[in-house]
């Protein structure tokens, strides 16, 4: 199980859900996001995790991956089950599971179908009023990239934690991976700093002055 | 090769990039903190990087790749000066880093963006392209490296000769001057090394490389052994490289060869 599987990656394709303009899956998204945080029903989540399986199919995901993405989620689901039926609110558990499930199959059909630059312009766009605060959205845009383009790393190092311990004859367990995943976590986010600093991409100073620019 | 990229340029204009200047580090302190305190890496080196291409040598944790960071200011002296294009790198940081690319060991930390094309593209944002000239730019350059048809691929579905491809492609597309390699050839099969030599003999950029690899080192005009955190030597690669052996098969002295004196690289 990698991010890739959870949350999808580009896939170069032709479909209806790749041609629709950002803007659609944008208002797709900002209306699902209130109908789901509004509703305190579990047949909005319901239609909602229903919806975004048959717009992914559309997209080209196909019914393996989807399974893929569901199993992926299944300590999520375990805990907050267990959670929920612990404290008898059965229904409210429904919600929240499916809510959450949800949002994940959303970003899975977002990000298969489209690639992740024109999100990130799109972003960039519907934050530009911000910039009245002082807010500089392409930094947001960054700062988005780089979480997207963690949680597979984060996941790959998570499998190798748990192939490290294999080797050794010890049983993976949660409590063995969790301090090696949150150093490896830190050093991976330590190094990023520096790529994108070395990238030149942390810098006020957008772009050299032309005048100085190269030959 | 051209021999030596200094020429007689102007006298730095305070505050612009020199393209001929060089690297040069004159009694520089280095230390990273730790819980029991500061660790010193780098001690009172002076060192000039004036030729087309250098290699930096030492042992594991010597402080190789701590030196490369200090030329494009990620690592923060303690004390002396680090200069680059005639630019001091901490107050000009921003500036420096537009003109020096950083090639990292390991590429899957330095490419950001999920496919090869979409870093490359990336890197060409600082350069105020619209967005079709980036992605039409970003597929060529893949192509003149050879990774063209890897382009749209999931940078995890490629090779780690190819990484290591596309993310010099990333820092070459900024078009620096100066360019570092850390490690350029420990992912490289034996055909990809050969490859990556032919390339770097290409590159306009001033090379500044640190490596294991004898071979490339011995392919750069001028070579520096780190030891301790100290320069024990400097000069033509080949020489350096015999030096560095003889030390590696016996014994590095207590004291640096160059204790006292000031090398130029
Ligand atoms: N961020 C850091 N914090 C603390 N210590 C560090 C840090 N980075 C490196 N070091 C230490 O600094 C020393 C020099 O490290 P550096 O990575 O520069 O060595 P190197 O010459 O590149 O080695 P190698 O050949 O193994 O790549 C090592 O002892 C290392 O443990
Ligand atoms: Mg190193």
């Amino acid at each position: 199980m990698t991010g890739v599987d959870l949350f999808g990656t580009y896939s170069h394709r032709d479909t209806l859900i790749h041609r629709a303009p950002l803007w659609y899956k944008g208002i797709a998204l900002i209306l699902i996001s209130f109908a789901l945080v509004a509703s305190k029903s579990w047949v909005i989540g319901g239609v909602a995790l229903s919806a975004m399986i048959l717009v992914g199919l559309i997209g080209g995901i196909t019914p393996k991956q989807w399974l893929q993405t569901l199993f992926g989620l299944k300590w999520l689901v375990i805990i907050l089950a267990a959670y929920y039926v612990l404290f008898g609110s059965i229904a409210q558990g429904a919600d929240v599971l499916l809510t959450l499930m949800s949002m994940v199959a959303f970003s899975k059909v977002l990000l298969t179908t489209t690639p992740l630059p024109r999100i990130i312009d799109g972003f960039v766009r519907l934050c530009a009023p911000l910039k009245i605060f002082g807010v500089k959205p392409e930094r947001i845009a960054m700062a988005i990239a780089v979480m997207v383009r963690s949680i597979p790393v984060i996941m790959n190092e998570h499998t190798m934690i748990s192939h490290a311990l294999i080797s050794r004859g010890v049983k993976v367990a949660p409590h063995r991976t969790f301090t090696p995943l949150i150093i490896s976590t830190v050093a991976y986010a330590h190094e990023t700093g520096e790529a994108l600093a070395a990238r030149g991409l942390m810098d006020t100073e957008v772009s050299p002055p032309a005048s100085e620019h190269k030959n | 090769m051209k021999f030596f990229l200094r020429g007689a340029s102007d006298s730095p204009v305070s505050g612009s990039f020199v393209k001929d200047a060089g690297v040069s580090l004159r009694a520089v302190n280095l230390s990273y903190p730790t819980p029991d305190g500061q660790v010193d890496i780098l001690r009172d080196v002076t060192v000039d990087f004036f030729a087309r291409s250098t290699a930096i040598l030492g042992l594991n944790g010597s402080g190789k790749s701590s030196l490369l960071k200090l030329v494009n200011g990620i690592n923060t002296i303690r004390s002396g000066s680090v200069q680059v294009g005639g630019l001091e790198v901490q107050e000009h940081t921003a500036r420096v880093r537009s003109h020096v690319g950083l090639l990292f060991s390991n590429p899957l930390t330095q490419l950001i963006m999920p496919t090869a094309v979409e870093d490359v593209e990336l890197s060409l944002q600082r350069t105020g392209l619209s967005r079709e000239r980036r992605r039409a730019t970003a597929l060529e350059l893949l192509s003149t490296r050879g990774v063209g048809h890897r382009a749209e691929h999931s940078i995890y579905d490629l090779s780690g000769g190819e990484q290591q491809l596309v993310a010099l492609t990333s820092v070459l597309a900024v078009e620096p001057e100066i360019l570092l390699l850390d490690e350029p050839t420990t992912l490289l099969d034996l055909r990809n090394k050969l490859r990556l030599y032919a390339l770097l003999e290409t590159l306009p950029q001033q090379l500044i490389i640190s490596t294991h690899d004898l071979d490339l080192a011995a392919r750069c005009e001028r070579a520096v052994v780190i030891h301790n955190g100290r320069v024990y030597a400097e000069g033509a690669s080949r020489s350096v490289i015999a030096q560095y052996e003889n030390w590696c098969a016996r014994e590095f002295p207590t004291q640096s060869p160059l204790a006292s004196d000031q090398g130029v690289a």
